[in-house]
């Protein structure tokens, strides 16, 4: 295996001034749009994909790759600082981030988030590096069964999200996955709760939905109650973390990067999993799961590290099958052949400079992500210190004009003030949202999988049992719901409604 | 980055300066809209062309895209934008397929445009997983009749190119296969490749590069003649199935009622687009066939869409599939 | 008559209730198909049955469980700030950004109980102008700046 001369050709494309000058520019674009507000990975490559057309193939995927993990970086930032989600995994940041900012410690989780991120980002590539071919065959053997039974997993896991009652949590699980059937239906066509309106046959945007529950009903709580405002009242602690967070931060990091390798590999968006599942893992280890939901930095370091490690590895499916995995990977697609490079199984042997290179500055991007977003770290906590009744109709105007963007649709931006209007009442009746905007994510690739099973199978439900990967998958969603139930079944009267 | 803003902010001082008349067309920016997401094969087909007219036209011309509803919000947009050849529309297939697959559309695809012209046509190919045993199109026909309640038939979703060309397959068989929807052309190729579904048909943008992989099996291309970059893979008329004969074209369209003059300069400056370097070599690449210059006009478009639609109603009628 | 118990869970249940009563009623038509060849109607259906399901459970046992009051809530704040993101959705394609940046602007600043007139105004100007300059200008987006074009 010519592994060193084929990391070295790497280093030689991404090592090019030219080069080394896009990714950098590719990371400080994507981080800066990606902060603002409401504006999460996928809109910012949308913004920022026409950038890129005038360059080389190389060339425009690596800053295209910058601009990604610059935008995922920047959504967490986001994440942390005004609990505004910009995409599927920041849900999972907000939880306990934006708790810590509360705190006094934006920068404390800031910085934990950026230093994860760069560890878990360097272990994915080595992934990709040394085992990526093997790793994508091995993951095509998950099928429709397979999946389904993973998202059933996922499914089970969305409850721990909540740090109160289980039985909201599960009732906010069904609502979510009420909401994810939205839309047309996958197999007829049929326009299903769509009230007529023909910008839902798409299904409602996720980015209206994270926005409205999380955002603007913290906004209008905010309005509400000046006193709690947490964040800009408090004094602002270290901006670093300091030797005990990183202390306490390393085993989730392992953790998170563990599982987001693996998740991130998976070619069906397995990815998305990757940060719950982290969150999951970390509050069931924990001594003392109730800091969870309380600011808990190790509900930041886990899953930001899975995030990372996941967004990196889901590139394994694009670059060896050529396959794409999710949305982001999708739009990749787009640009590569925008570009004259076609993906497919054969991008490694026809344009080896192209492979190597990118994967290269993957590893510059994620070092010069650090290096960029330390110091920029004291600057978003200062934004902070802007009186908050400037800095809400700031946040407001972003927001708008990122969900708008997308899809210039602006019944997209509608349901953001729906959606706005259902978190705060939800919020007041003491619901969380996050189990729901999991399961949003998760419903309809359960009911598609589902559906696919048994046309597969032929309508035999046998298929998720005789299948090893999906029988395992199923047995720990069965223990996982055991674990969750018994312990509230024991204490019912407190903890089912309001523990 | 530099340039795009300059350029913009250039073309924006432009704008507010000029008095426009349709002789001066066009003094501000065109928006070109696609009614997909950015990334997708049909933005990619209309960036290309994009920069090419911006290039002949003298300004930049702005893909807009308004995704949803099966890519029918693009065209009830543009059927609504004012005539004044600043809002243009790019769509493919979509555009005659949908006529039947919606019973309710707010436009009419004969009546609400003015046509440019036709920018490009993909072929199609039918694949197999690697693992299925026939080896010839017309072994994989008589297989699918034998094993009817075996085989199965993937597609990317209601109205999607490899739905539409599954249609005409199955009604090539003479047997209904089970068919299995996906969302998106990913993953349906995923578990072609994975083996877990049978039979795909869907464009060269997409599949090209699997069969040169060796990763699919392929049996036929599904246009009149062989196409360059897979020249060993015969023509559906060659294996015996002259029916399924389908390529994903697209074409520019503007509202109702657009000045002449207008049309006249977004004509010819679709058809230096159609000449252009860039564009030609990406096409290749994309296994697009440019346009002839005969083709690049009104007169065409108009008669590929009439034709296509009467070509379309049929087979989905047939096959029960409304997507409202 | 009951004594309730816990308002906010009774409130809770109903609109539970509620949606799944939307949920069935939108999709009375679609076909429900089996259990192993599902029709469009049945996962949506299915789903509603549950939600509607938790819905009555938690609205029989706030009569019986103790739970907290129902707290007070800020109608001008809700009306406001989702306001102004109604204004942005209608009037952005037809004001153009900068009127409807600045519109957004002004009806969320109100919202905030200790706004001032010199402070916000100018703040929103340099907002506005930054949005302007950054996303059509900068970035190329195709949002219109003017109403006019």
């Amino acid at each position: 295996m010519d592994f060193f001369a084929n990391l070295a050709l790497g280093f030689g494309v991404a090592l090019s001034p030219v080069n080394l000058g896009l990714c950098l520019i590719g990371v400080l674009v994507g981080t800066l749009i990606g902060v603002l507000p409401g504006i999460g990975p996928i809109a910012t490559i949308a913004m920022l994909l026409p950038l890129t057309l005038n360059l080389d193939a190389t060339g425009a995927l690596i800053m295209l790759a910058g601009i990604y993990y610059g935008a995922q970086y920047g959504g967490s930032t986001t994440a942390i600082l005004v609990n505004m989600p910009g995409e599927t995994s920041s849900v999972v940041t907000t939880l306990d981030g934006h708790q810590m900012a509360r705190q006094g410690r934006a920068g404390t989780a800031l910085g934990i988030a950026a230093l994860g991120s760069f560890f878990a980002g360097c272990v994915a590539t080595a992934v990709i590096v040394l085992l990526g071919p093997i790793l994508s065959q091995a993951a095509l053997s998950f099928g429709p069964p397979e999946y389904c039974a993973l998202m059933v997993v996922g499914l089970v896991a969305a409850t721990v999200l909540a740090s109160g009652s289980v039985f909201k949590a599960l009732a906010m699980t069904f609502v979510g996955l009420l909401l994810g059937t939205v839309g047309s239906d996958i197999e007829t066509g049929a326009p299903r709760l769509t009230f007529d309106i023909p910008q839902l046959a798409e299904g409602i945007q996720f980015t209206s939905l994270a926005i409205g529950l999380f955002g603007i009903a913290e906004i209008i709580r905010n309005i509400e109650n000046p006193e709690a405002r947490g964040v800009l009242g408090t004094k602002i602690g270290g901006l670093l973390p300091t030797l005990a967070d990183i202390k306490q931060s390393i085993k989730p990091v392992l953790r998170g990067t563990v599982l987001g390798s693996i998740l991130g590999i998976l070619p069906g968006n397995g990815a998305v999993l990757s940060p719950y599942a982290s969150y999951t893992l970390e509050k069931k280890l924990a001594k003392d799961p109730s800091r969870f939901g309380r600011g808990a930095i190790e509900g930041v370091a886990g899953p930001e590290s899975a995030n990372n490690a996941g967004a990196q590895t889901s590139f394994i499916p694009l670059l060896t099958l050529g396959i794409p995995p999710n949305a982001v990977m999708a739009m990749m697609v787009g640009a590569m052949t925008i570009q004259g490079v076609i993906p497919g199984p054969q991008v490694m042997t026809k344009s080896p400079e192209l492979f190597w290179g990118m994967i290269v500055s993957m590893l510059i991007g994620n070092a010069m992500l650090v290096i960029i977003n330390l110091p920029l770290i004291g600057l978003w906590v200062k934004l902070l210190s802007v009186p908050y009744r400037l800095l809400f109709p700031a946040i407001l105007l972003f927001c708008c004009i990122g969900v708008y963007s997308v899809n210039n649709s602006y019944v997209d931006v509608l349901l953001v003030a729906v959606f706005g209007l259902v978190g705060y009442v939800l919020a007041k009746l003491d619901f969380e949202p996050a189990p729901l905007l999991l399961a949003f994510v998760l419903g309809p690739l359960l009911e598609e999988k589902l559906r696919q099973s048994f046309l597969i199978s032929r309508g035999d439900p046998m298929i998720f049992v005789t299948r090893p990967i999906s029988l395992v998958l199923l047995l720990i969603a069965a223990a996982l719901l055991l674990i969750m139930i018994l312990p509230s079944v024991r204490s019912t009267r407190e903890e089912a409604f309001h523990g | 980055m530099k340039k795009n803003l300059l350029s913009i902010a250039v073309a924006g001082l432009m704008a507010l300066a000029g008095t426009a008349s349709a002789q001066d067309y066009p003094t501000r920016p065109v928006t070109l809209v696609v009614p997909f997401a950015a990334g997708g094969p049909t933005d990619t087909v209309a960036r290309l062309i994009g920069a090419s007219m911006s290039k002949t036209l003298g300004q930049q011309v702005v893909v807009e895209n308004v995704a949803g509803a099966g890519g029918t919000l693009g065209p009830a947009r543009v059927a609504k934008a004012p005539a004044d050849g600043y809002t243009l529309l790019l769509h493919h297939i979509g555009m005659a397929t949908t006529a039947t697959l919606y019973r309710k559309l707010p436009f009419n695809a004969l009546t609400d445009f003015e046509y440019i012209g036709l920018v490009g046509e993909s072929p199609m190919t039918i694949i197999a997983r690697k693992t299925l045993a026939p080896a010839k199109l017309s072994d994989l026909v008589a297989y699918a009749k034998e094993n009817k309640d075996k085989v199965t038939l993937a597609n990317a979703g209601v109205g999607a190119a490899s739905h539409l060309c599954g249609m005409l397959f199955q009604s090539a068989v003479g047997v209904p296969l089970t068919t299995v929807p996906y969302k998106g052309t990913g993953p349906a190729m995923n578990d072609i490749v994975a083996g877990q579904v049978d039979i795909l048909c869907d464009q060269t943008t997409n599949t090209t590069e699997q069969i040169k992989g060796n990763t699919v099996k392929a049996y036929a291309v599904t246009t009149k003649a062989r196409v360059s970059s897979l020249k060993d893979l015969p023509t559906t008329a060659e294996a015996g199935m002259p029916s399924v004969e389908v390529g994903i074209w697209h074409g520019v369209y503007a509202p109702k009622g657009t000045p002449k003059p207008a049309l006249d300069k977004l004509v010819a400056a679709l058809k230096v687009a159609m000449k252009d370097q860039t564009v030609v070599a990406r096409y290749g690449d994309l296994g697009l066939d440019p346009v002839a210059d005969a083709d690049v006009t009104p007169g065409a478009l108009q008669a590929k869409l009439k034709s296509e639609i009467d070509k379309w109603a049929p087979v989905i009628k047939a096959a029960g599939v409304y997507a409202d | 008559m009951l004594r309730i118990h816990s308002p906010k869970n009774l409130l809770g249940g109903f609109l539970l209730v509620a949606l799944a009563a939307i949920a069935l009623w939108q999709a009375q038509d679609l076909p429900i198909g089996r259990a192993m060849k599902m029709g469009p109607g049945y996962f949506p259906r299915v789903l509603a049955m549950i939600v509607g399901a938790f819905g009555l459970a938690m609205m029989a046992m706030s009569a019986f469980v103790p739970g907290p009051k129902l707290e007070r809530w800020s109608v001008g704040g809700i009306v406001l700030v989702l306001g102004a993101i109604v204004f942005f959705a209608f009037a952005v394609r037809s004001l153009g950004l900068v009127f409807t940046g600045a519109g957004l602007v002004a009806i969320a600043t109100v919202a905030a109980p200790d706004w001032r007139w010199k402070e916000a105004t100018v703040f929103g100007v340099c907002l506005v102008a930054f949005a302007a300059i950054l996303f059509p200008k900068g970035l190329g987006l195709p949002l219109p700046l003017w109403p006019w074009p």
